[in-house]
């Protein structure tokens, strides 16, 4: 970080838009601002949105960006996927079709503890797919508390698991993991669909390959009495759905949003779009027949659940990352990148370089500080770099470009498993077994996470390898 | 008037390394709801009423608290809801009460006190005494409306 400012402090020009503040470069002024920020977002003292919003707020009040440069630097398709998503999310829920999963699935197996570790793992990979990974483990790990106190057996080998998996889950989407969710709305040639034929065959592979060790480690040792899986396999799942109608409603409107994603894009018609428009079409089923005062209540309610903090977080990074931008930062950021690929003048070995670069950094960075900010910063980085390749004779196809997203892609998704800190989805599953009187240690977490981590970029580093480079 | 002038003095508590099992007999000998928790200082811990009994006989994790806002598909027999409940008889009953009690402090007025009687939270109210978080004293309901309606008459 400090090689950053002093880095910025040497490049003297100041970039077209910004004014000279007080005689200072306004390099220097956004480079100070984005490390302090960022510093301050790792420490974890202060709400990570404040934080966010706090750089924002200085980026503009320093005259590194004007207001309006600020409100055009904030990625709507972004702040409008996730906004859908979670309200689509807040009104599913309450029908109670989350609990029935969770139930149902444990009961196909038996109610015997591997049997039920290995469903809901492959329930949270695959509503982590569909949904975002924070909505999906905040649904399952209550259940999964539950069903383990009724067995009798530590919660944290599940508990685990489901962190891993929802973290492996949710690369396999453009709606699965805010890395890809800013991945696909910020780089115009990346669909949702190339998420399915570039991203989502990887997954299982990794699934399978990090459900071995977890079977060694814990799963063989698994054991529940009979008495114990009767609790258990007495749960009525149906039960469990409270608003069969709400379900219904629901169910057709992620059918149909899911759609959209992969129909949507030839049409010109971006997630956001999709997302909000499913949102405000469920949000109407729902207050179908309700009197007035009920609709209010219900419509603000609802609003309430969505995860306010998360957006303006977002909102927040974008200005600071816009304010880098506009004061020329992230054209030496970018130039560093391209170092990566010094001496290397064909296009098929920039490529190979770059991606393995960016895989790897991507894992190692994702599972250091939370891995938002740090893609809302490559993305951009890495479009700049692009750009200066070029300028150099190294003109980069799509499909070249293409591989380095996915590179990114995968590193920062599945390197937020490397620790308790590195994506939303753990620290949420951490705050319900502490409360739940099985806190998970940070350590403890990092000796088995963290190599399962550096196998998911190995077997990564493969596929990228034997299918692009 | 201040809230120290209709408390009762020196209530009845419990410290926290008395069983659960003994504060359940207690509290139903005395026919008390809620019962304060000290340390062996007399410092105010929190409360340990009936609801806490209660919480004790379902899984930790079927509470809102847990993220479970139904539990309606779990089908307990009352001997799995006893057996819970016997598991937690041991235990000492400071781990178990509520430390968000609400509480006053001697020189609260009595208004406050009434709003914070009024909001129907708790049966009654700890007074707490600020500097030293020691417990020295208790309202219930029926304490303030016996002095309210002694005025009246």
């Amino acid at each position: 970080m400090l090689t950053l400012i002093s880095l910025l402090a040497q490049h003297g020009a100041p970039a077209a838009e910004a004014h000279v503040i007080g005689g200072v470069n306004p390099l220097v002024v956004a480079g100070i601002i984005f490390v302090i920020t960022y510093a301050v977002i790792m420490s974890e003292k202060f709400n990570r949105a404040v934080v966010a919003l706090l750089g924002g707020g200085l980026m503009i009040l320093s005259g590194v960006l004007s207001q309006h440069s600020a409100v055009q630097a904030i990625d709507w398709n972004t702040i409008g996927l996730l906004t859908g998503m979670m309200i689509i999310v807040a009104v599913m829920q309450r029908s109670g079709v989350f609990q029935y999963l969770a139930i149902w699935s444990a009961k196909k197996v038996d109610a015997k503890p591997w049997g039920i570790l290995v469903m809901l793992s492959i329930v949270t990979a695959i509503l982590s797919a569909l949904l975002d990974n924070v909505t999906t483990v905040l649904l399952i790990a209550p259940v999964t508390l539950l069903i383990t106190e009724e067995l009798e057996i530590a919660p944290y080998p599940f508990l685990f698991s489901e962190i891993i998996f929802s973290n492996i889950g949710g690369a396999a989407t453009l709606i699965g993991d805010p890395p890809n969710i800013l991945i696909g709305s910020m780089v115009e040639s990346v669909t949702f669909n190339d998420f399915l034929v570039h991203i989502a065959p990887i997954v299982p592979l990794v699934f399978i390959a990090t459900l071995l060790p977890i079977y060694i480690l814990w799963g063989r040792k698994l054991y529940a009495s009979d008495e114990a899986r009767q609790r258990v396999l007495d749960f009525r799942e149906s039960e469990a759905i409270t608003d069969s109608k709400l379900l219904i409603k629901s169910l057709i409107v992620l059918v149909l949003v899911l759609v959209g994603f992969v129909l949507g894009h030839p049409m010109g018609i971006e997630p956001a779009t999709v997302a909000m428009t499913g949102a405000a079409l469920l949000l109407l089923l729902d207050n179908f027949g309700k009197n007035a005062e009920e609709k209010s209540e219900n419509v603000h309610h609802t609003s309430g659940e969505v995860e306010w903090v998360t957006i303006f977080f977002f909102i927040g990074l974008f200005v600071i990352i816009g304010g880098l931008e506009h004061a020329g930062a992230l054209e030496i950021l970018a130039a560093q990148v391209v170092g990566l690929t010094d001496g290397i003048s064909d296009t098929a070995g920039v490529t190979k370089a770059l991606a393995l670069g960016v895989l790897w950094i991507s894992a190692i960075a994702s599972a250091i500080v939370d891995n938002i900010p740090f893609v809302a910063t490559m993305i951009p980085t890495l479009k700049e770099a692009f750009a200066q390749l070029a300028e150099n004779g190294v003109n980069l196809d799509a499909a070249q470009q293409q591989t380095v997203w996915w590179a990114l892609s995968l590193g920062a998704c599945f390197g937020g498993n490397g620790s308790l800190i590195g994506a939303s989805a753990n620290l949420i599953v951490a705050g319900f077994a502490e409360r739940a009187g099985h806190p998970i240690k940070f350590v403890t977490f990092l000796k088995t996470a963290f190599p399962l981590m550096i196998m998911s970029i190995i077997i990564a580093t493969g596929y990228l390898w034997l299918r692009y480079l | 008037m201040t809230c120290s002038t209709i408390m009762h003095a020196e209530p009845i508590t419990v410290t926290e390394n008395v069983t659960v099992g003994e504060t359940v007999k207690l509290l139903a000998e005395k026919r008390f709801r809620s019962i304060p928790v000290v340390n062996g200082a007399g410092k105010m811990l929190g409360q340990f009423g009936v609801s806490n009994i209660l919480k004790l006989a379902i899984p930790a994790s079927a509470s809102p608290e847990g993220g479970m806002s139904s539990a309606n598909f779990m089908n307990d027999s009352i001997e799995d809801l006893q057996r819970r409940l016997a598991d937690d008889w041991n235990k000492p009953v400071g781990d178990y009460c509520d430390n968000d009690t609400q509480t006053l402090a001697p020189e609260d007025s009595l208004t406050r006190t009434i709003m914070c009687i009024a909001s129907g939270n708790q049966d009654n109210i700890p007074v707490v005494d600020p500097d030293s978080g020691r417990l020295v004293g208790i309202i219930s309901y029926w304490d303030v409306l016996d002095h309210l309606l002694a005025e009246i008459k």
